[in-house]
């Protein structure tokens, strides 16, 4: 059981770094990451860019319009193209 | 010749966070934001003969924002009876200009960071407009507004490991196209 779950591949490695960066990442998955890390240049350089990219994302503060504040928007556009086509 | 078309049924799916986030960071209030987007957004229909297709169509919003903005701040500066409103500000190309000057006011030293930090946010939105725009709203839904993996899996009828791969995807996207001035 442990030795099948030892060695992953890069794409696991990255999918395992992207899940750590929203803090899903179970436990194996860290040490299978860290473990593939160790040998990997490459998904290292992933990793470091894929951390950098998270803390990039949070200094920004970006902030989405709710669905609900979207829906009245399309509503009053809907609203306007009907009144300007019977027109 | 006209290199962008026009498409209002769009508009909101594709601009409203970035017509946000611009917005936000200069009135600081949700609602005034969002009924100055509003105003935009039926402005932009009452002048939609007027979209040459020079500009893309969120630049041509923007514009139009840009205006309703200065709109706002007139308003709120006749309210208050400032009289300096009216020593910079004149009609046309200007507005910008005025408009940046009256918007530097209100900021001190601290929000200057405010205003690059919004800068980059532009700069995400932005990247994220080159992608598939589902995925886009996927890696906006799971990173932006923190919705669980499970919420976005069953709104858009996929499995968990088909958002992680659509997470790839965008992450990967966004971080190639910020490489050059962010990283
Ligand atoms: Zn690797």
């Amino acid at each position: 059981m442990q030795e099948e779950k030892k060695y992953i591949d890069c794409d696991k490695a990255e999918c395992c770094c992207d899940k750590g960066q929203y803090k899903e990442a179970d436990k194996i998955e860290k040490l299978q990451l860290l473990e593939h890390l160790a040998e990997c240049p490459r998904c290292r350089e992933y990793s470091e860019k894929n951390t950098r990219l998270t803390e990039l994302i949070e200094k920004a503060k970006l902030k989405c319009c709710s669905e609900d504040e979207k829906e009245c928007w399309r509503n009053a556009i809907e609203e306007e193209l009907k009144k300007s086509h019977s027109e | 010749m006209s290199t962008h078309t026009i498409d209002p049924t769009k508009w909101v799916d594709k601009y409203s966070d970035y017509l946000f986030n611009y917005t936000i960071v200069r009135v600081n209030d949700r609602e005034i934001a969002n009924d100055l987007i509003s105003e935009t957004f039926l402005a932009g229909l009452k002048s939609m003969e007027n979209f040459k297709g020079e500009a893309s169509e969120r630049t041509w919003l923007i514009s139009i924002l840009k205006r309703k903005i200065i709109d706002h701040y007139r308003k709120m500066n006749s309210k208050k009876g400032q009289a300096e409103v009216h020593i910079n500000y004149r009609d046309g190309e200007n507005d910008g200009d005025w408009l940046e000057e009256q918007v530097a006011d209100q900021f001190d030293k601290t929000a200057e960071d405010d205003m690059e930090n919004t800068e980059l946010g532009m700069a995400i939105l932005d990247c994220l407009e080159k992608i598939n725009s589902k995925h886009a709203e996927i890696f906006k839904m799971k990173t932006i507004d923190g919705v669980d993996t499970e919420v976005i899996c069953k709104e858009f009828d996929i499995t968990p490991s088909n958002l992680w791969v659509i997470i790839h995807r965008a992450r990967t996207a966004l971080a190639a196209c910020l490489e050059q001035n962010w990283f």
